[in-house]
């Protein structure tokens, strides 16, 4: 048995060593300032006779023996020089100058692999499309079923509004970008999540802690980044078609159009749809709204030599409708007749990003963003109204050059964020208009590869709340690259937008009472990151630890727990923090077999009348098990999750008396979501099931039965509230033909 | 503190099961005898997506077992049947898809 262990061992092992040793690449001359191919090069390792040459694409492949380093380009008419090769590699492009004087070889460029991800300073994870392809993905709130940091719940048990947790820190501390552009904040906070189509994006990105400087003071727990498809690398054609058994219809298409090498287009467009009234929980409350959205947007990219352009415009509107199983909308809203939610957004947004590249030794270049967003959402709850408008402009400037060398980067800028808000509720309407011009600057220096730093820092100043200064700093180095080290620390702010941003509060009678003066919100980030990879298994085993805590100094306190009719905002007077643990264990050790262990202790609690508490309706903990098994010809695959959640507080409801009240924790709770993929040459068919076991929070609505009374409350949510749910998939795409 | 334990075992307990049930089919799968060969070709790849392109259509070649393809190498190793394919028409399939190829032979 042993000596078959080793011997599988072996098998394994010999490829992988056989392959190392390949070196490969391409010979260019340059002939009037364009690259072109050197036929006929000899190539060999100094010091020995191994050699090739290069063919009539100016292409070689040689294996590397191990005691040769030292690789040797030569023809006639040109100098032969040295190369030093350590270790396999490929993609090579060497530029081979003319003339006995100027000879000189230089390595244009080296294709880095998988690398760059490990020598990042900031601890990112990256869910690429693979991965969104594992599970339903219709939208990004339900884009992290995979991931261990992130959290997604519903924040009330009528409305279907989706948040997202990140260090056990509410969606309003996680910035959102899309390709770098802030989005979805303010008024579009509380739905925001479901206006991003799961099959337009590329990937995401999430780095948790304080991000980079470059895109504002605002990540407080962490930042989320978008990449949608992009004109110039997307498939011609994508189409994708879904359906679910409570009654989900979407379709997503994907087109790109190129134009020419330099010029190409885009269009993204989805449609969902749900008119089916499910009441499975029997509380006379529909399980998930009803709606309709059309969001479509039209992109563009343009590129030469020196200048890289992306703009875009997207337009997008969504009608929701949700309250009591007899609601009509044609009824008249009174206390009369059933509840009733309506949510209508429309929201227009525009963004051009320009970036142009000097050609000089210090790789510097000039960037700037502007984007243009108008959100509207007119919405009733009941007999409250609230309409929320919010126009934004962003505009940020940046130049980045190198310092001397490669080794030390700067990256400068000046942004500015305007935000004009207009918002009624009942019979209050309120205006805001904040207007935030700032300036920043981000140092990087990377001595070596196994050491970097990055130290940023950013002034801004704030119409309304004066002065900040946020100062940041993320640092990262390995030990023989297989244990990765990272520490950050930083500052973030926030201006609270309570109304816009607690909409959900507003389906039920708690009265909402704001303190007169809120302060803007701000807090320190600390997190420590420790990545060990052992090269046991198909893919080296990752195992990383971490740790971060967010410490408050300013929070706007939401309050649900001093009295049940009704929900403060307060400013924080005390301590408040979220203390975050996580190990996760990453590795393939059967081919096609991926697998990641991960479990989180989170901890959260802020000062309340004197005493520390525990934040209500979040699990103290998650474990999360993942499995993708893929046949070796990528034809089948099959996702298991398992998400283990673990037990929390409620606000206690006892003063609604026995029949309207729940009990003060809710226990630990288990959701299972498994799909199974078939590929074929140029479409996909899945089918898949989310929440297997059917496990439900009863009772998300208290007093259900008399929403127009004192006691209706449908805030209280700490699980899901759709049970077992089944959908199939199709995907089709057109494949852009290489142009070489 | 207990329940947390608890899970934490379940979690170890589920990922034994699921990788024992995957290797028992692998091991179903090698057990049958086939007459299939192994070719290696080098392939002008120069991205993520190049390798995709192959796995993606090579894949649905006719006689193809197993396909590995390796990016930092540019070799792409295929193991197939050989009264379905042969190394030849396998070469001819990736240059199809707008790839340069060359035979690998390895020294040794």
């Amino acid at each position: 048995m042993k000596h078959k262990i080793y011997l599988l061992s072996l098998l394994i092992l010999i490829p992988i060593a056989s392959m190392a040793q390949l070196v490969s690449g391409t010979v260019f001359e340059t002939i009037e300032s364009k690259k072109s191919p050197v036929p006929g090069v000899n190539v060999h390792w100094s010091g020995s006779q191994i050699g090739t040459t290069t063919d009539a694409q100016g292409k070689f492949q040689l294996f590397k023996p191990d005691t040769y380093s030292q690789l040797v380009f030569s023809f006639v008419g040109y100098k032969s020089d040295t190369v030093s090769i350590p270790g396999a590699a490929a993609g090579l492009e060497i530029m081979l100058i003319p003339g006995q004087e100027l000879a000189e070889v230089r390595i244009v460029q080296r294709n880095p692999g998988a690398h760059i991800d490990r020598l990042a300073p900031i601890q990112t994870e990256k869910i690429t499309y693979a991965e969104l392809c594992k599970a339903a993905c219709c939208n990004l709130a339900e884009s992290f079923t995979t991931n261990a940091s992130v959290d997604a719940y519903y924040s009330n048990a009528v409305t279907g509004a989706r948040q997202i947790r990140l260090l056990g820190l509410d969606g309003i501390y996680v910035q959102l970008l899309t390709e770098n552009i802030p989005t979805m904040r303010g008024v579009a906070s509380s739905y925001g999540l479901s206006f991003f189509p799961g099959p337009w994006m590329e990937g995401i990105m999430i780095s948790k802690g304080t991000a980079s400087v470059k895109n504002g003071y605002e990540s407080i727990a962490g930042q989320i980044n978008v990449e949608y498809l992009k004109p110039n690398t997307a498939d011609k054609l994508l189409l994708n078609l879904f359906l679910s058994n409570a009654g989900r219809k979407e379709g997503n298409l994907a087109t790109s159009v190129k134009f020419n090498d330099h010029l190409s287009t885009a269009v993204l467009a989805h449609f969902s749809d749900d008119q089916q009234k499910e009441d499975h929980n029997g509380d006379s409350f529909l399980d998930e709204p009803l709606y309709r959205q059309y969001n479509v947007l039209n992109r563009w990219y343009f590129s030469n030599e020196n200048i890289r352009m992306h703009a875009g415009v997207r337009l997008l509107k969504e009608d929701r409708y949700s309250g009591q199983m007899d609601f009509d909308q044609t009824q008249p809203r009174d206390v009369e007749h059933p509840y009733g939610i309506g949510i209508n957004t429309k929201r227009v947004e525009g963004f051009l990003k320009l970036g142009y590249v000097f050609n000089n030794e210090l790789n510097s270049s000039f960037g700037s963003i502007n984007s243009l967003s108008y959100h509207d959402q007119q919405s009733f709850y009941g007999i409250r109204n609230y309409s929320g408008k919010q126009f934004n402009y962003y505009l940020n400037l940046m130049y980045q050059t190198d310092i001397v060398n490669s080794k030390h980067t700067l990256v400068s800028g000046f942004s500015f964020n305007l935000d004009n808000y207009d918002e009624s509720l009942d019979s209050l309407v309120s205006g805001r208009d904040e207007r935030v011009p700032g300036v920043y600057s981000e140092y990087s220096f990377k001595p070596s590869e196994h050491f970097n730093v990055l130290a940023g820092m950013r002034l801004d100043y704030h119409n309304l709340y004066g002065l900040m200064f946020t100062p940041r700093i993320h640092a990262r180095f390995d030990i023989e690259g297989h244990t990765h080290f990272r520490l950050s620390a930083g500052k973030g702010y926030r201006s609270p937008m309570v109304i816009a941003e607690n909409n959900h509060f507003l389906a039920n009678s708690r009265r909402i009472i704001l303190e007169p003066s809120l302060r803007q919100e701000e807090a320190w980030n600390f997190g420590l990151n420790i990545t060990h990879y052992v090269p046991i298994g198909i893919q080296p085993l990752a195992i990383s630890g971490e740790v971060y805590r967010t410490s408050f100094l300013e929070q706007v306190i939401v309050d649900l727990d001093s009295s049940v009719d009704e929900v403060r905002f307060s400013n924080l007077d005390g301590k408040s923090f979220s203390n975050n643990y996580q190990v996760e264990l990453t590795g393939q050790f059967i081919r096609g077999l991926e697998t990641k262990v991960a479990f989180r202790y989170t901890d959260v609690r802020y000062t309340f009348q004197g005493d520390l508490i525990e934040k209500p309706l979040i699990s103290r903990y998650k474990g999360l098990f993942v499995a993708s098994y893929q046949t070796p010809l990528k034809k089948w695959q099959f996702d298991l999750t398992c998400q283990f959640n673990g037990p929390g507080r409620i606000p206690s409801t006892a003063a609604n008396g026995e029949m309207h009240s729940m009990p003060d924790s809710f226990d630990a709770y288990t959701i299972i979501n498994s799909q199974i993929t078939k590929y074929f040459r140029t479409w996909d068919l899945y089918l898949g099931v989310e929440n297997l076991t059917d496990f439900r929070q009863m009772h998300g609505v208290i007093a259900g039965d008399q929403p127009f009374g004192d006691h209706f409350d449908s805030s209280l949510i700490w699980g899901p509230l759709h049970g077992r749910k089944i959908y199939v998939g199709f995907r089709y795409r057109i494949e852009r033909e290489e142009e070489e | 503190m207990k329940k947390m334990f608890k899970t934490f075992a379940a979690l170890i307990l589920i990922q034994v099961a699921f990788a024992g049930t995957i290797s028992l089919i692998a091991q179903d799968k090698a057990g049958k005898a086939e007459k299939v060969k192994t070719m290696k070709c080098w392939a002008s790849m120069t991205c993520a997506n190049c390798q995709a392109k192959i796995e993606k259509n090579i894949a649905y070649e006719k006689g193809v077992k197993d396909l590995v393809v390796d990016l930092p190498s540019k070799i792409v190793t295929i193991t197939y049947r050989t009264d379905k394919t042969s190394p030849e028409k396998l070469e001819k399939a990736i240059q199809k898809l707008g790839f340069k190829t060359e035979t690998v032979v390895e020294k040794k």
